[in-house]
């Protein structure tokens, strides 16, 4: 094993094995801070397929997120099962995502981040405005309406380490395939559309079509987020899924590093984790300068280090043929 | 039989003629240069081609298929295949997976075998990675396989290039000025490539500006001027051309 597999292995059994110990103890916040990091992982490594990999500019990701949790949370309220409800969920937020791609991606870059800025404010302000669905801005469930719960069997989900749990497998999960895609035909045909469209097609890569791709898939990740999202809070408003929320999971993938799976994880541990935990032990006002702290951040990893903290690096091929 | 046939081609950019009316022919197995004075509308032509532009007037053929109404990507998978004036690698990519996209449009995976790592995912790889090495090593890249494009010197960036178009495997390859910046060892040794491209039977044609290299590689050579074709034919009638001599050769002995 190299020294990378081993730290990764120590760090997936720290995720897996130190949570438990924080049950019952004053530290029990942190468990719910993981849990909520795990689906900005989630989120993040699904963005990352297409503004890291593909490098289209998404600023209405939470859109997606957003009618995921909703679609969820409808479904779940009149009684289906909770992997049901995901799976639908998934289905409709991808089906959304396509029809917004394949409008929206012919565009060029910056009209691209216009356009989802817009989408993703739109898909905000209809939650808040379709009643009979959604309940406006008093949010899912209704009161005398309840959530279906989480079940394995007969496991119920119902504390907080629960969903960690849930979390963590699926944010696993997320980065296994996103690798996967990463270094695999599709995943070469997105970074050569990041690096040079033009070129990219007279390769003969369909460009549109595999930005549509790109798009679609990346949609998944932001319904099972939404998905599990909503079934752990057991309540959803429009007020989640602000252009704020969009904005910092670009900066996760930004300070970890565009394209860079790592990245991803480190710019979600860092921008979601890392403030809550400070709050929790500054305590006072420190929340209302989050902003401000991420924007001055952001700034620095641009100026000093704009590969991100963790950067991709390219798969290196053993060469052993001998040049003939 | 011909491979390429370009009937009567015009293009305007706005009020700007870039081809009048151009015909050409290509047979299979020629290497075929396109010379011509600064803006004369050779990588119009090109882009013309290979997709990027569609021509106001006129049609093309490439080997028994009309063209010119399709899109770029449609065209390379037709076996068209080609490199640019100003470089454009994949930048951040390495060398050998520059190539592999170079294959992208002669396989098949999906993002499903991607996945789940199938079988057929792994034995399509591994010949992916198979044909790039051999495209790198055809190139005399193969030490540089893992180079990241960006790093690679400009010849080798020139010859990366070529590499990715060749994994294609391309019935005509295009090559806009591929010696553009090339000391003349260099650009010897590409001709020298070129000649190589041709024996394994993919026809070449080619932009060049150095006219030593182009009367010594080509069977036949095409000359723009304004958009207007005014000469085609062998190097030893080019070279003797009044109309070229006068718009082409003549323009370089002033400057
Ligand atoms: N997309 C475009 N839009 C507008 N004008 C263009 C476009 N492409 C080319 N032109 C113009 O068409 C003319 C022919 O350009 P082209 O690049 O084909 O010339 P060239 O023969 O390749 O020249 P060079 O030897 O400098 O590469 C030039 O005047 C150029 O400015
Ligand atoms: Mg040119």
């Amino acid at each position: 094993m190299n020294p990378k597999k081993i730290s990764l292995f120590f760090l997936l059994s720290g995720f897996v094995f130190l949570p438990p110990l924080f049950v019952n103890t004053p530290y029990a916040y942190i468990i719910r801070i993981l849990g909520i990091t795990g689906l900005y992982v989630v989120l993040a490594l699904g963005l990352n397929l297409t503004l890291g990999l593909a490098g289209l500019f998404d600023l209405g990701f939470m859109a997606f997120y957003a009618i995921g949790a909703y679609t969820s949370a409808i479904l779940s309220i009149h009684g289906w099962n909770f992997w049901a409800a995901t799976a639908v969920a998934v289905a409709v937020t991808v089906f959304v995502r396509f029809l917004l791609g394949a409008s929206v991606l012919r565009l060029r870059g910056d009209y691209l981040a216009i356009a989802t800025l817009g989408f993703g404010e739109m898909t905000r302000i209809f939650f808040n405005n379709c009643d009979s669905l959604t309940n406006g801005p008093k949010g899912l469930p209704a009161v005398g309406q309840s959530m279906g719960l989480v079940q394995i069997y007969h496991f119920t989900f119902t504390d907080n380490l629960h969903f960690y749990y849930l979390i963590l497998a699926t944010a696993i999960l997320g980065a296994v395939f996103s690798m996967r895609l990463e270094n695999s035909r599709i995943g070469r045909a997105w970074t050569a559309i990041r690096e040079d469209e033009i070129a990219a097609e007279l390769t003969g890569v369909a460009v549109t079509k595999f930005k549509i791709l790109a798009f679609s898939v990346s949609a998944v990740f932001a319904a099972v987020a939404g998905s599990i999202f909503v079934h752990w809070e057991n309540f959803v408003t429009p007020e989640s899924f602000t252009f704020w929320e969009s904005v910092l999971v670009v900066s996760m993938i930004v300070v970890g590093g565009m394209t860079s799976i790592a990245g991803a994880v480190t710019g979600a541990l860092l921008i979601s984790a890392l403030p809550q935990i400070l709050q929790v032990v500054l305590g006072g006002t420190f929340i209302h300068y989050r902003y401000l702290i991420f924007g001055v951040a952001l700034v620095l990893v641009i100026i000093f280090r704009p590969q991100g903290l963790v950067p991709s690096s390219r798969r290196q091929l053993e060469l052993q043929r001998i040049e003939d | 039989m011909n491979l390429l046939d370009a009937r009567n081609i015009s293009k305007k950019f706005g009020g700007l003629k870039a081809l009048t009316e151009v015909n050409l022919k290509i047979l299979a197995g020629e290497i075929v240069s396109l010379i011509g004075p600064n803006g004369a509308g050779k990588t119009t032509f090109f882009n013309m081609l290979t997709g990027i532009v569609h021509p106001d007037q006129g049609e093309v053929h490439f080997s028994g298929e009309r063209i010119d109404r399709e899109s770029a990507h449609w065209i390379a998978a037709r076996g068209m295949a080609r490199t640019f004036q100003n470089i454009r690698l994949f930048a951040e990519m390495s060398a050998v997976e520059n190539v592999m996209v170079g294959r992208h449009c002669r396989t098949r995976n999906e993002i499903l075998p991607a996945l789940f790592r199938t079988r057929s995912f792994y034995e399509e790889e591994s010949q992916i990675e198979e044909n790039a090495l051999e495209m790198l090593n055809f190139t005399g890249l193969y030490s540089q396989a893992n180079e990241v494009a960006k790093n690679l010197d400009y010849g080798s960036q020139r010859r990366l290039e070529i590499a990715r178009a060749l994994a294609s495997e391309p019935r005509l390859l295009l090559l806009d000025e591929p010696t553009a910046g090339m000391n003349s060892k260099e650009s010897e040794e590409l001709m020298d490539l070129i000649r190589r491209i041709r024996a394994q039977g993919v026809t070449v044609f080619l932009i060049e500006h150095r006219m030593r290299l182009v009367m010594k590689v080509s069977d036949r050579i095409v000359v723009l001027d304004h958009g207007v074709k005014i000469a085609d034919g062998k190097p030893s009638e080019i070279r003797v051309d009044p109309k070229v001599i006068e718009a082409y050769l003549g323009q370089e002995s002033n400057a």
